[in-house]
């Protein structure tokens, strides 16, 4: 007991200092540990999402990279396959135009060189019975009478030979 | 020059004694509150300032702690006591480094003698304040025990029908007693030699030279601290882990 009173140690005070100390330790855990901790905890998985998320979103972003010029090399693959079909199909249309017109061409001409054939046909018809006529008033008014046709008739019709001949 | 083993009472509030240690405990838990509830209100998402230190204290614990129990949730549970002894030990070592250490006081008559009762005078100097942390921290761990382990399986480290184990549960109990021991007088013996170093050098030469010995006390105050929690962290640990047997 001479002990304990030396060493200063009285059982009231160690009570006074446990209560201190338990009070210190529930205001501490109830207004500062429990905030703050929960406050840290809350936040490192904040960041740990925010970090996994932006992780994600440039994986999609490659992607969507990828994809787009995927798309763009489709898009120009299908753009040049427009452009040979229609320079084809131009070329095409153009020939057939052409070989169309060629046609019509031969056909007018042809057209034009039948008409023009008769109608020299005609003119010579025409020419021939005239040269007849003008030949017998010619030969008429040269001999000055009338022959006797028949007898006439002859030289007529070899003259007009020989003139049709020409 | 008077060195007292035990902590002077400044004055007696009936017949109990108001020591300068219990003063200087109430002071710390004081400044503990007040800071807290000026924290409180300013806690944030975005950390500034003194959240940001306080944060970083918490975090350096608590990790620390992870070294030992190797688990998150046990250190989580066991944060609030070991940071409060961790805190209240280390504020209570440094009050022997703070200006008036054992020389502002009241003139008192003690056995006929005219004796300077300091203010100021380190609570961890005081055997009764060290006991009442050695107690929490004992009481803690087998409170914790009981909890997380079972109330059965936590008794059965010290009671059990086999003989050998009834023999090994009974030097378990005086193991917890002994921590009772170690633990008080450790820190008491630790803070105490430090507190009557510094009224020595201070007293034989009042300039400069105890400048290294406040350097070291403020260290030591630190390793008191930091021994006290560590040893109330494992044996919390050992009380919570599944005994071997």
């Amino acid at each position: 007991m001479e002990l304990l009173e030396k060493l200063g140690i009285d059982w009231r005070l160690i009570i006074a200092q446990v209560v201190n100390f338990l009070i210190l330790l529930g205001i501490l855990y109830k207004f500062l540990y429990k905030p703050l901790l929960d406050l840290m905890e809350k936040r490192t998985k904040k960041i740990e999402k925010g970090i996994s998320d932006a992780e994600k979103i440039k994986d999609e972003l490659i992607l969507a990279e990828k994809e787009k010029e995927e798309k763009i090399l489709a898009a120009k693959k299908e753009s040049d396959k427009i452009i040979k079909e229609a320079a084809a199909l131009a070329e095409e249309n153009r020939s057939r135009q052409i070989s169309k017109a060629k046609e019509e061409v031969q056909e007018i001409v042809s057209k034009a060189r039948s008409q023009i054939k008769e109608e020299k046909e005609k003119m010579l018809k025409e020419v021939k019975s005239d040269v007849a006529d003008l030949v017998y008033e010619a030969s008429k008014a040269i001999l000055g009478k009338k022959v006797d046709f028949s007898v006439d008739e002859k030289m007529i019709k070899e003259s007009i030979k020989e003139t049709s001949k020409l | 020059m008077n060195i007292s083993l035990a902590a002077e009472p400044i004055f007696h509030l009936g017949s109990f004694p108001v020591t300068n240690t219990l003063i200087m405990s109430w002071l710390i838990v004081l400044v503990l509150i007040i800071f807290t509830f000026i924290l409180k209100n300013r806690i944030k998402e975005i950390p500034t300032g003194i959240q940001n230190a306080v944060e970083a204290v918490f975090e350096a614990l608590i990790n620390f702690m992870d070294s030992v129990t190797h688990d998150h949730e046990k250190s989580k549970k066991f944060f609030p006591l070991i940071a409060t002894i961790f805190i209240f030990v280390i504020l209570s070592n440094w009050i022997e480094v703070v200006p008036g250490l054992g020389t502002i006081g009241i003139y008192e008559h003690i056995h006929g003698k005219e004796v300077l009762v300091p203010f100021i005078r380190s609570s961890s100097a005081d055997l009764n304040v060290t006991l009442a942390i050695a107690l929490i921290s004992v009481i803690g761990t087998q409170i914790f025990g009981a909890t997380l382990l079972g109330f059965s399986k936590h008794l059965k480290k010290y009671i059990s029908l086999n003989p050998l184990y009834t023999f090994v549960g009974i030097l378990e109990i005086f193991a917890e007693l002994a921590k009772i021991l170690s633990f008080s007088f450790r820190l008491f013996g630790n803070i105490f030699a430090g507190e009557v170093l510094l009224i020595v050098v201070s007293n034989l030469v009042p300039y400069v030279a105890p400048l290294p010995f406040l350097l070291l006390e403020i260290f030591v105050g630190f390793i008191q601290a930091l021994i006290f929690s560590t040893l109330t962290l494992v044996f919390l640990t050992m009380a919570t882990t599944e005994a071997a047997h």
